[in-house]
């Protein structure tokens, strides 16, 4: 762990990453000190407002803080993307573990299922849960775990299958192992690497879905505020106020472009023969 | 005459988030045009890093400098990569260690081999090209080319495969050509196939090359001059000749010292202690002096380098007692101390596989195997790829079922046990794989590898804690170790861990593959020293499966050869080595490099081809299609297994009796003992 981070701070795009998103993270968690306003705290008369010193972001057709606003919504948008990143994984790790390490009739049976997931578009996916569960935060993380989990189903029954080849796995084996001990405390330790890789790469992907469907109504309800939501809201007013729409989207910008920058700094340190530009040391 | 290679004070060293690690420090070196040259060393000694430097292959990582790396009279050390193309593949070209990977898998054998001509001669016709794939794929000896040239590398056998990246590099008709290890990943029958054709090759083009090996036998039958190579530095320079009887380093002499030869059984191996340097830079004064039995408690050695010394025509040393080494006795292999044998061969059977065979699909892996091992003893297993020994060993584990036949493991037979009743009975036979790089789990420290099979078994944990204590001390590894994770120890290390845990629970049976195949020649005596101890000390059967005849004379009881699943001659080491009576047999014997020059053989006996595919097998004598004895009765009656000579010394061969016969196929030169 601590070698993983040494090494995302000496490459030269993990160190940005590194820097983007613990700034971002920092501001989640002090939002309420940070932010002037509250989220839903309303001003007589301020309604729809350009950049000024009081509202350095402006305030929505509501007369609240876009800048407050735009704070708090960072709570919803990086706990969504982390929670359906670690429901997917772990749906996605016991799917593909299991048919890597299984096979047979287990690896047919988890891998179409797997299939017939991908084969449908993310967000009618996830407009397909909401409408079974109900719009709202922790459905549209279980949404959007549910849409990823072929990904990390599918990556690590190839890492399982070329790992089970290994002789240590024999190794196991011959001392008596059973196969439920060879696959958690060999086979997914040694996998650890492509997988958390992929896990960084899908949070990027799971906080632009959580805004995609937000944007959609279908996440976060009002008032609570998230990105994708302040998208939608602003795009009435985009031609007047820009700023509303500028601003929750360049916070997403900040948050996408420094998961991708360590994702791809990651995928470095694993395999070195995919060396980035950002890499050179 | 000039030199058609030469490099001038060569250093090389590599750049990582970690820091700069030099592995090349000051090499100078010539080669004149015809020359034969190899260059020795263990891995890490830089010698692979040196000739791909001389050939401006290393990557963008390296920082290389030096006073000129000049071939054919052009310094090339500042050459842009485009001029490199230009004199790669049509001044020099190189043949790689492993033809699994070196041949491109997606294209036909015959643009392969003519690539560089298309490179370096453009315009040249299609049909020239053509015509040049099938000319160099029959100067290699290739068989039918026409029909090759069209057909993609997976067609072709190792052997094979290897003759085609030999094609290749010669096609453009370069003046050098620098092989690294091109017989080691091929099998023994075969690598002396490939020995004989680059001899011919560079004969018939006096052509110059450099054989790049940790192998000092390849060496005793290939090149003229040798270069030895130590912590990224020449240590020694020498004609192939005065090396193997006065070596003027003590590296070179200790290297000589440690190998277990074909031709004679000896006490333990000398041996070298410690490990070699990781970098040019980790050892003040001179790299070697830490394992050096000349360097005692010498100042100088500790505080300075030893500059490379010539001494007399052709010969230089990196040591300040130079002298000294030569002036001392002959270098010999082993101690003096007597040949470790087993403790008692009479203990009872704890191992034996009955008629046993496996079949996948059509491939027919082995074939009526019968064997059975003594508590004490060790039963060595010879033979080529494809030849079922691993399949046997898997089996033989429980890790496979037989298709029939039973395995009995201390009389039980465990051929058909299913589920908790075979995890148990697993216990009683453990295994140490051939790369310890795999099968130890990279992701676990070293005591909860070493703890693994006692946790599964269900031991408690004081127990446990102090049973790796005893295995850590038994093994040689300090118990610092524990705590480390498998990349931080060397390969010999790693080996000694793999032992360790398959020793844990004190097992009945352990069986080796190729133990000792991946470790470099001053590890391989540790490794094989510490078998024979333990061979005393634990009370089990031993089964060694190894391709290196050197290291099965060395610590086998008693002898299996295997072909195409099936054993074909079976008896005590002295009887088989001394008087092998399948010509399979006499045919490995024949093929092992020799442990010295004089013992260069006069007439050859290499046989031709590769093994058949185990999914097409011959019928009545499987060897029946590449012996040079074989008569009709071959073809239609499968000879069997039969006592020959001396107690428990049988072998399935029709003429096994006929002395006189067999003695026209040339053997091992022994030497008297």
């Amino acid at each position: 762990m601590r070698e993983t981070l040494a090494y995302l701070w000496h490459h030269r795009t993990g160190r940005i990453g590194v820097c983007l998103v613990s700034f971002m993270v920092l501001v989640a968690i002090f939002a309420p000190v940070i932010a002037p306003y509250g989220p839903n705290e309303q001003i007589r008369g301020a309604e729809l407002m350009g950049m000024s010193w009081e509202h350095p972001f402006g305030t929505d057709f509501l007369g609240r803080d876009i800048l407050s606003r735009t704070i708090f919504a960072s709570r919803i948008s990086l706990t969504a993307g982390a929670l359906a990143v670690v429901l997917g994984a772990v749906l996605g790790i016991a799917m593909g573990l299991s048919a890597g390490s299984l096979g047979g009739w287990t690896e047919t049976v988890m891998m179409r299922a797997s299939d017939s997931i991908m084969a449908f578009p993310a967000i009618l996916l996830g407009a397909a849960v909401v409408a079974i569960l109900g719009p709202g935060f922790v459905q549209v993380a279980i949404a959007i775990a549910i849409a990823q989990s072929p990904l990390f189903a599918r990556l690590t029954r190839a890492i399982a299958l070329s790992e089970a080849r290994l002789e240590y796995v024999e190794a196991a084996e011959s001392m008596g192992a059973t196969k439920l001990r060879i696959m958690l405390f060999h086979i997914l330790p040694n996998s650890a690497g492509p997988l958390i890789v992929q896990a960084s790469l899908s949070v990027g992907i799971a906080i632009l879905l959580e805004s995609g469907l937000s944007f959609l109504g279908l996440g976060v309800q009002p008032p609570t505020p998230s990105w994708g939501q302040m998208l939608a809201d602003a795009l009435r007013f985009i031609d007047f106020i820009p700023s509303y729409a500028i601003f929750p989207g360049i916070a997403l910008t900040i948050v996408l472009v420094g998961v991708n920058f360590i994702a791809d700094a990651l995928r470095d340190k694993i395999d070195p023969q995919s060396v980035t530009k950002g890499g050179s040391n | 005459m000039a030199p058609l290679l030469e490099v001038k004070n060569l250093s090389i060293a590599f750049r990582s988030f970690r820091g700069v690690r030099r592995v090349v420090d000051g090499v100078s070196f010539a080669i004149a045009p015809g020359e034969q040259v190899g260059v020795v060393g263990e891995s890490g000694s830089g010698k692979s890093v040196t000739m791909l430097a001389a050939m401006g292959l290393l990557p963008g990582s390296a920082i290389i400098e030096s006073d000129g790396i000049v071939i054919n009279g052009r310094d090339l050390s500042k050459a842009s990569d485009r001029q490199w193309s230009a004199v790669r593949g049509d001044d020099i070209s190189m043949v790689f260690q492993n033809p699994m990977t070196s041949l491109n898998p997606s294209m036909r054998i015959g643009p392969q081999v003519s690539e560089s001509v298309a490179v370096h001669r453009r315009g040249t016709s299609a049909a020239e090209l053509r015509k040049v794939a099938r000319e160099m794929l029959r100067e290699v000896a290739v068989p039918n080319p026409d029909l090759r040239a069209t057909q993609y590398p997976y067609e072709f056998s190792g052997g094979m495969r290897q003759r085609a990246v030999i094609a290749m590099a010669l096609a453009g008709e370069p003046a050098i050509v620098v092989a690294d290890e091109p017989t080691t990943a091929l099998d023994v029958t075969v690598q002396a196939q490939i020995v004989g054709l680059m001899e011919d090759l560079t004969q018939k083009r006096n052509l110059a090359s450099v054989v790049i090996t940790h192998d000092l036998g390849l060496v005793a039958e290939m090149v003229e001059r040798v270069i030895i190579m130590y912590a990224g530095r020449i240590v020694e320079e020498t004609p192939v000749g005065p090396l193997f009887d006065r070596p003027a380093h003590p590296y070179t002499r200790a290297l000589l010292e440690s190998r277990p030869v074909t031709t004679e059984r000896h006490g333990r191996l000398n041996a070298i202690p410690g490990l070699p340097p990781t970098s040019a830079d980790a050892v003040p004064g001179c790299p070697f002096h830490p394992r050096c039995t000349f360097a005692r408690d010498r100042e100088i050695c500790r505080t300075e380098r030893p500059p490379l010394t010539r001494f007399a025509d052709g010969r230089a040393s990196a040591c300040h007692f130079y002298e000294e080494v030569l002036a001392a006795e002959e270098p010999r292999t082993g101690t003096g101390q007597a040949a470790p044998t087993a403790a008692a061969a009479d203990g009872e059977v704890v191992l034996e596989l009955e008629d046993v065979s496996k079949h996948f699909g059509k491939v027919k892996a082995l074939n009526g195997v019968s064997l059975a091992i003594r508590r004490g003893e060790t039963l060595g297993i010879a033979g080529e790829s494809g030849c079922g020994k691993s399949t046997m060993a898997r089996i033989a584990m429980g890790l496979l079922k037989p298709t029939a036949g039973q395995v009995r493991v201390n009389g039980r037979d465990i051929s058909q046990l299913r589920g908790r009743a075979l995890r148990e009975a697993r216990r009683d036979i453990q295994m140490v794989f051939q790369d310890p790089t795999s099968s130890l789990d990279r992701r676990m420290r070293i005591r909860s590898i070493i703890a693994e099979p006692m946790v599964i078994a269900g031991m408690k944990r004081a127990a446990i804690a102090a049973r790796i204590e005893a295995l850590m001390e038994a093994v040689g590894l300090a118990p610092h170790y524990l705590a480390a994770y498998p990349s931080e120890l060397s390969g010999g290390q790693r080996q000694r861990v793999a032992i360790a845990r398959a020793l844990a629970l004190e097992p009945d049976v352990i069986v080796f593959d190729e133990p000792t195949s991946a470790l470099d020649v001053s590890i391989q005596a540790q490794i094989v020293n510490l078998l024979d101890d333990l061979r005393q000390s634990a009370n089990a059967g031993y089964a060694f499966i190894a391709h290196d005849l050197g290291v099965l004379r060395h610590v086998s009881d008693a002898i299996a050869v295997m072909y195409l699943g099936r054993i074909v001659e079976t008896g005590p080491t002295d009887a088989l080595f001394c008087d092998p009576r399948h010509p399979y047999t006499r045919a490995l014997l024949a093929s092992a490099p020799v442990d010295h020059p004089k013992h260069r053989r006069q007439e050859k006996f290499v046989v031709e081809g590769s093994p058949p595919d185990p999914a097409n097998i011959p019928s009545g004598c499987c060897f029946r299609n590449r012996c040079p004895l074989a008569r009709d009765i071959c073809a239609s009656e499968e000879p069997p297994l039969i006592e020959v000579g001396a107690a428990g010394h049988r072998a399935a061969c029709h003429f096994a009796a006929d002395t006189a016969l067999l003695a026209t196929l040339p053997t091992l030169t022994i030497t008297e003992q």
